[in-house]
């Protein structure tokens, strides 16, 4: 605290305040006391010197009165004897007597006294004062007669008196006033100076003692309380900001504290250098990276310990005020231990801008040196996982494009009515077989599927009367051709519909059927279903499939549902995969069941099954729409022509054949080029193109199609093996009206033919049987909304990219949100149902 | 000292001047006397009606003024009037008058006079000190070489006549 010099200041501001308060007060009254007491002691000598001259000229006249007489009788000795009595007046010294013409008639003067005739105006009253003399002269008349002049001299020297006691009284005053002012200051200024004083003395105890949570106790409500008030809301604020400053030292301490924790338990290694690149300190992680101790390092110039000329230049650019970097293997000096490291120079600056030292940082990269190899392969064992994804999806799409052609054309030749009843067994042959091949693949993925656990359940309301008739009946023929019974008993308390896996159930049944038609030769099959009805909702449903077949070893009884596992019997027969009664195990353990079997070689065997269902909410199962067969266009309408488009001839004669069959004029092309020349000659009313052909693909095709003159008017339909969404926008793009997928079903081609081109098709029932829809997944867009934008377009990526291995990891990350969306999306993507996965996440 | 000697020398001359005023100038002095004394007196209201405003002075008696006083009222006034002046020998004689002089002659039919003038708005004034006794109002006397005069209040007021009390300061008063 700065002390200003008391010399400095005048005698006043070092006087107490209590002296500076009496001071002010007596300075004040002092001067205002004294003019008072001036203009009074005036009015005072003024009233006295009145009063003096007044009593004269009473005096005066009275005696003149009395002189009137001897005047006018010219009585000399009585005017004397009247002016002797002066005598008798205090004041009066003299007296003379004038008659009419100013001649002195009698005089008399006191004894001891000895005062002039006066030289004064004698016609007129007058009164002065001369020297200590007051004169009064009074001209004496009776009746309007002027008699003469009569003159008293007295003497002031009582006025004299008079005013100096009235002086001494009033310096008396003047001094008993002062006096009382003093003292009624003193002590009325205590109420000024004493909080003054005890504000001064609780500061001077805060500044030494430090504590500021005291108040200072307020008294009055003057501005000195108000100073008290200010005085410790101040208090209050230093308080407040003194605990403040405490709290955020300690925090800061707390904070120093945990930093340097982390920096000493960090494995990265800090060092602290300064301008020259001496080193002022390194944390314990630094140490350990390179081996030796703290104290090895610290005050050694950098330059002195780095040999390395690649990290010299680090430092050196570091020091020059540029960020550094260092990565690989680095030497120590010191310690000569080797590292892989990665370091980071950050210069530090002062305010000014100057480098005042730096930071390093080192991190040891040999683990990940080692790591990042391990990484390489991993990618690449990723990569070939991506690639058998793809292939295994590539795979199935190739394996289903002839199998279409297979089945479409053995669908078409059945539909043939000119065709004897062999030839239609015979088609019926080719095309159960083509169906059994679809299966036996299916089977195939189905399992790698499984194996993956890739299968999810698809719990839907069915009719269970209505699926195990269909079943049956599928294996009837085959019965009936080995001269077998089948004989289905169902329980009268079954359920008419069920809440279950429709699907997988029925797969089983087929599978133990078919199994059982093949092993029996004699006797038949016995399917027998009823159901648990513990309690009402949910209930194990049973299925047992009893044939009289050759049984299974006992030995082999435990093999028969394992994988690719299978009997002497299934071998000797060379059918099937042997994956069936696997699947069907897995199915039923999924269903939350169980299937077991009992048998004895050539006694048959015994497989029973129970999986858990429940009662359906619903009542009525909506039929399945009954697809009709087209036998031709109606008649009275033009005939249409078409143009075929397909690099693959199968599909380009299936099409063809199906078309020409009902009616229609075709032509066809194979590539896009020969489509235009095509288009020109043949000017088709409609043309189902392939997308992807060689030389011109089926866009470009369109595309100049659509210029040609005409072009607008032909329908174009195309027909591709895409499934991706993506593709279905470009082809509608490229000019297309319609877009059909392959594997496309018969119905499918004239629903799209009759609405693009207006036409009337003739219908019969359709003998195919086969119209096995696929379980509507019951999904929609917003049902999907609960999933984060990021992974919804990681999961588009995926999908367009055909990566099955990355989009089943996608969908898992739903399971704990939603487990039945995240299912339902998982069984599509094993059924490789791209086309609606594209749908649910398209943009 | 001064002031002393000068006095004493002042007084001297003033008494000088008595002294021989009293040897030559007796009457004339009274003459003046009678203006002097008259300022103090008011005669009764009605005095003056009948004399045609004038101030009328009788004298009784052997004349002892000489012609002093008509030639000092030829020029002075009494009371703001003019003055005449009678002489007569014989009380019987008086008419209209406001100041008798009684002079020494008649010094023994003093009480005839004052009983013929009494109640009559006439200043009685006579020249034989202790008239006054007599029922006179004024008279004259010397003492000490100066002109005196013995006033007599109870006749005055008895005549109706007022008088200021200056008149007393300087006169003897008789009852």
């Amino acid at each position: 605290m700065e002390k200003i010099p008391s010399k400095r200041r005048g005698l006043i501001s070092r006087l107490s305040i209590k002296n500076k308060l009496i001071l002010l007060v007596l300075t004040v009254l002092i001067p205002v006391i004294f003019i008072a007491f001036s203009l009074v002691l005036f009015w005072r000598i003024n009233d006295y010197k009145k009063d003096l001259v007044n009593a004269t000229i009473l005096y005066t006249r009275l005696m003149g009165e009395y002189c009137i007489s001897p005047l006018v009788f010219n009585d000399v000795k009585g005017s004397t004897e009247m002016l002797q009595k002066i005598e008798s007046l205090p004041d009066v010294y003299a007296a003379f007597l004038f008659d009419e013409k100013d001649t002195l008639v009698a005089s008399s003067q006191k004894e001891g006294e000895n005062i002039s005739r006066p030289r004064i105006n004698l016609l007129k009253p007058v009164a002065k004062f001369e020297s200590n003399l007051l004169m009064v002269g009074e001209p004496i008349g009776y009746h309007h007669r002027h008699y003469g002049t009569l003159v008293l001299v007295a003497s002031t020297s009582s006025l004299d008196a008079r005013i100096r006691y009235f002086v001494i009284l009033l310096l008396a005053v003047m001094g008993i006033l002062v006096l009382v002012s003093y003292f009624l200051t003193s002590w009325l200024q205590s109420f000024i100076s004493k909080p003054i004083l005890k504000l001064a003395e609780f500061t001077g105890l805060i500044s030494r003692e430090g504590n500021y949570t005291q108040r200072i106790p307020k008294e009055g409500d003057d501005e000195i309380g108000t100073l008290f008030d200010r005085f410790n809301e101040m208090l209050e604020q230093i308080w407040t900001r003194e605990q403040a400053s405490i709290e955020a030292g300690r925090e800061i301490r707390i904070a120093h504290e945990k930093l340097n924790l982390m920096l000493d338990n960090s494995p990265i290694g800090i060092l602290h250098y300064d301008q020259n690149g001496v080193v002022i300190t390194c944390n314990k992680g630094h140490t350990e990276i390179f081996h030796f101790r703290k104290e090895d390092l610290v005050g050694r110039d950098l330059h002195e310990t780095i040999h390395d000329a690649e990290m010299l230049k680090a430092l050196d650019k570091a020091l020059e005020g540029f960020p550094a970097y260092y990565s690989g293997l680095y030497v120590s000096t010191i310690s000569g231990v080797g590292v892989y490291v990665r370091a980071i120079y950050t210069p530090l600056f002062s305010d000014n801008g100057k480098v005042i030292g730096g930071v390093g940082i080192f991190e040891d990269i040999s683990e990940q040196k080692k790591s990042e190899k391990l990484q390489v392969e991993k990618e690449a064992a990723v990569f070939a996982n991506k690639a058998k994804s793809i292939f295994l999806a590539n795979m199935s799409h190739e394996i289903r494009t002839p199998l279409n052609a297979i089945l479409g054309f053995s669908q078409l030749m059945a539909r043939d009515h000119s065709l004897s009843a062999d030839q239609k067994e015979n088609v019926s042959i080719i095309n159960s077989s083509g169906e059994h091949l679809l299966a036996l693949i299916n089977d195939i993925l189905e399992m790698s599927k499984i194996e993956a656990g890739r299968i999810q359940l698809n719990i839907n309301d069915f009719s269970l009367h209505a699926m195990i008739d269909e079943v049956v009946s599928l294996f009837r023929p085959k019965a009936e051709e080995k001269n077998l019974y089948l004989k289905a008993e169902m329980k009268d308390d079954l359920p008419a519909f069920l809440k279950s896996d429709e699907g997988k159930i029925r797969q089983v049944l087929i599978n133990l059927l078919s199994n059982a038609v093949k092993f029996t030769d004699e006797g038949g099959i016995r399917l027998r279903v009823w159901t648990d009805k513990s309690n009402t909702g949910e209930f194990l449903l049973y299925a047992e499939v009893d044939d009289t077949g050759s049984g299974i070893a006992e030995d082999e009884l435990g093999k028969v549902f394992m994988h690719f596992e299978q009997t002497r019997s299934g071998r000797q027969a060379h059918v099937g995969t042997g994956l069936g009664l696997a699947i069907c195990k897995e199915y039923i353990h999924m269903m939350q069941g169980d299937i077991s079997v009992k048998s004895r070689p050539s006694e048959g065997s015994v497989f029973r099954f129970y999986v858990r269902a429940s009662e359906s909410a619903d009542k009525e199962i909506p039929n399945r729409e009954k697809i009709l067969d087209v036998i031709g266009i109606e008649p009275g309408q033009t005939r249409m022509r078409v143009l075929v488009v397909d690099d693959k001839e199968p599909n380009r004669k299936l099409l063809m054949k199906m078309l020409c069959a009902v009616g229609f004029t075709m032509q066809s092309a194979s590539n896009g080029m020969e489509a235009i020349e095509k288009f020109k000659s043949f000017k088709p009313d409609l043309i189902m193109m392939d997308m992807f052909m060689p030389e011109l693909d089926g866009f470009e095709a369109i595309k100049a199609i659509r210029r040609l003159p005409g072009g607008k008017e032909t329908k174009i339909i195309a027909v591709t093996a895409s499934v991706f969404e993506e593709d279905k926008h470009h082809i509608l793009e490229s000019g297309a009206d319609e877009f059909i997928k392959k594997p496309f079903r018969e119905h499918e081609i004239f629903d799209k033919i009759s609405e693009r081109l207006g036409i009337r098709f003739i219908y019969s029932e359709s003998s195919s049987a086969d119209n096995k829809e696929e379980t509507e997944d019951h999904l929609n867009r917003e049902m999907l909304e609960f999933i984060s934008p990021e992974l919804q377009s990681q999961i588009r990526e995926a999908i367009i990219n055909g990566d099955i291995q990355l989009l089943e990891d996608k969908i898992l990350i739903l399971m704990d949100a939603d487990q039945g969306v995240a299912e339902k999306l998982l069984s599509m993507v094993k059924a490789f149902r791209f086309d609606r996965l594209n749908q649910l996440f398209q943009v | 000292m001064t002031i002393h000697r000068y006095t004493l020398i002042f007084l001297f001359i003033v008494c000088g001047c008595l002294e021989s005023y009293t040897q030559t100038a007796e009457y004339e002095m009274k003459a003046v006397a009678f203006e002097k004394i008259s300022r103090f007196i008011e005669w009764p209201p009605d005095a003056f009606e009948k004399t045609n405003n004038e101030f009328i002075i009788t004298v009784l008696g052997k004349n002892p003024f000489g012609k002093i006083l008509d030639e000092i009222y030829a020029s002075h006034q009494i009371k703001n009037k003019n003055v005449r002046i009678k002489y007569i020998s014989n009380i019987q004689d008086l008419d209209e008058c406001h100041l008798l002089f009684i002079a020494r002659s008649e010094k023994s039919e003093i009480k005839k006079i004052v009983a013929r003038v009494k109640y009559k708005p006439i200043l009685t004034v006579s020249d034989e000190e202790g008239d006054a006794k007599e029922g006179c109002f004024i008279d004259f006397f010397e003492d000490d070489g100066r002109l005196h005069f013995d006033i007599n209040p109870k006749a005055m007021k008895a005549s109706h006549f007022s008088f200021d009390y200056k008149l007393l300061q300087v006169a003897r008063i008789v009852n």
